[in-house]
């Protein structure tokens, strides 16, 4: 490997390469094992310099890590098997269904789109339906790829101002409360790994007290 | 020779009802498909929360975001009901966030300081769980649930599609055993990817050790910041009112709680799924600016409404908590208007 894509895989994980480069590395890194091996590494590396005195990384992290990059394809739409019950009908209600389509001029989705998705669409606002419709195009790509999370600074992201950053940590511990556990963990992780703001003191007083046992 | 109508498109009566009939059953039929497929992919996000909720886990994952890459372990113990979860930063800073029963303890080492927020007393095991009921569906657009393979084991990708540019959207990639999230992408409202988490580790145990819920740093010398006053329920609104939220974000809850020793309002909005915190403190202080704070993929608004700093945090996008904050007014003065 070069030393200008070992240069490229270091910026990227340091979350300072730029977005269009990280794009291109990216493309690289569908058609590349080995690369993914080398920023699979990477983490590993900078796992293995956090471990906690609970247990160094697994052996295999590495190897997990590049298989979870590896995006895999994913299949077409299949569909639930029939309750025993409703077999007997199953068949003539299919046909029946086309007719049925045919009869009440029921909104019909493009050939391409499979059947559950366009009978969500059917009551949906249009713009909805074409971001579902979007959704469905890529998720039935077959082509293996990887996309990074856009950079929002680069798209039009509102400019960092200040706030005290430990009054702001207080309203983001309070507020992940009463998130679902899916926002919840948005939030947190957004505190853990970035400085929203810039140190201006502390709206709060410290003190010296350890947290309640 | 001149060709006639087949027999089978000649219309007569009985053809016509048997055709009336023939198109009833397949209305009937599509209806129950969707039906089904509806109840599958909120039975898959139920099974999900549960699990999150419930179920001890340890994992490593990645997180994908604003360009950049981050390890991170999450430690999540449910004992006699007790949940507590320790999430830390496996690069740079190594910060942790720890949860008890009791607390949320945020430690960043880089400043030497622990950031304490009390917790509430609410049902500590699925008590933030949202209810994929048919009032989500005003909002996104829950997809049928497809087949998938992640990390090599069996899943289903539930997708949750916001309808308007408020909300965020998730794709979730759910294992097919356990339902717990093995990926998951937040998603804004023309399909891009913002942040993606990827589990390259991920266990079950049945107990979790003590020492793995426990800050890896010594706090010896940091600074301890925390509130130590309960808070309040108050009547909803009482006093201040956000004339107008985002569509479909309603008020569920405001509180009375205390900030550097000040009052702060604190008003919940919720659309079912996402959620957003106003937070009204009657202290101004001079070196804060109004304006907008991202935190990762959640985002933050400040203003100013009548000498009080209305603040809005909340895991959407920037301008949702721009609408909030700029719609707080007087409940008196709104009226007024």
């Amino acid at each position: 490997m070069t030393d200008p894509i070992q240069e490229q895989l270091s910026a990227f994980h340091d979350g300072e390469l730029a977005t269009a480069e990280a794009e291109l590395l990216l493309k690289r890194l569908q058609r590349d094992p080995q690369l993914r091996g080398t920023i699979g590494r990477y983490a590993l590396i900078g796992e293995a310099l956090r471990a906690t005195e609970a247990g160094g990384p697994s052996r295999n992290f590495a190897e997990q890590i590049s298989q979870a990059i590896e995006q895999e394809a994913i299949p077409k739409r299949i569909w639930r098997p029939v309750a025993s019950w409703l077999k007997p009908v199953a068949g003539g209600a299919i046909a029946a269904g086309v007719a049925a389509i045919a009869l009440v001029s029921l909104r019909i989705a493009p050939l391409d789109k499979p059947a559950a998705v366009a009978a969500v669409e059917a009551d949906v606002p249009a713009p909805a339906a074409e971001v579902a419709a979007a959704r469905v195009a890529e998720n039935t790509d077959p082509a293996p790829r990887y996309t990074v999370p856009m950079n929002n600074k680069s798209r039009n992201a509102p400019p960092i101002q200040i706030i005290n950053d430990a009054r702001l940590a207080n309203f983001v511990m309070a507020h992940s409360e009463y998130s679902s556990p899916l926002g919840q963990r948005n939030v947190l992780t957004g505190l853990l790994v970035e400085d929203p703001t810039a140190e201006q003191g502390d709206a709060q007083p410290p003190t010296a007290e350890p947290p309640k046992k | 020779m001149r060709l006639g109508t087949p027999q089978l498109l000649r219309y007569s009566p009985q053809r016509a009802k048997a055709a009336v009939c023939v198109a009833l059953v397949g209305c009937a039929f599509i209806s129950a498909v969707r039906a089904a497929d509806d109840e599958d992919a909120h039975a898959w996000l139920e099974r999900m929360t549960r699990s999150l909720a419930t179920r001890n886990y340890d994992g490593r994952f990645l997180r994908l975001g604003n360009g950049r890459t981050e390890n991170m372990r999450i430690v999540h113990r449910v004992a006699a009901g007790v949940v507590t979860e320790r999430l830390v930063s496996l690069d740079g800073n190594g910060r942790e966030v720890i949860r008890t029963p009791s607390e949320v303890m945020c430690y960043l080492p880089d400043r030497r300081t622990v950031v304490v927020e009390p917790r509430t007393d609410r049902d500590p095991l699925l008590g933030t769980v949202p209810k994929y009921n048919a009032g989500l569906k005003a909002n996104y657009i829950i997809a049928a649930p497809l087949s998938a393979r992640v990390m090599g084991r069996q899943a289903r990708l539930v997708t949750v599609a916001p309808r308007d540019e408020f909300r965020y959207g998730y794709r979730l990639w759910l294992d097919q055993e356990s339902a717990m999230p093995l990926k998951s992408e937040l998603c804004d409202a023309q399909g891009n990817a913002i942040e993606q988490i990827v589990f390259a580790d991920l266990q079950l145990p049945a107990t979790i050790a003590d020492e793995l819920l426990r800050p890896s740093m010594s706090t010896e010398g940091f600074r301890w910041i925390r509130q130590e006053t309960p808070r309040v329920v108050v009547p909803q609104g009482a006093g201040w009112i956000v004339a107008n939220p985002p569509q479909g974000f309603r008020l569920t809850i405001t509180r009375i709680q205390t900030v550097g020793g000040a009052s702060v309002r604190h008003m919940v909005f919720s659309d079912g799924l996402a959620s957003v915190s106003v937070f009204i403190e009657s202290r101004m202080t001079d070196n804060e600016k109004p304006g907008p704070v991202r935190v990762g993929t959640a985002h933050a608004y400040s203003t100013e409404v009548q000498d009080h700093r209305v603040t809005a945090v909340g895991e959407v996008p920037a301008n949702t908590v721009r609408a909030l904050a700029t719609s707080v007014a007087r409940e008196s003065t709104a009226a007024s208007r």
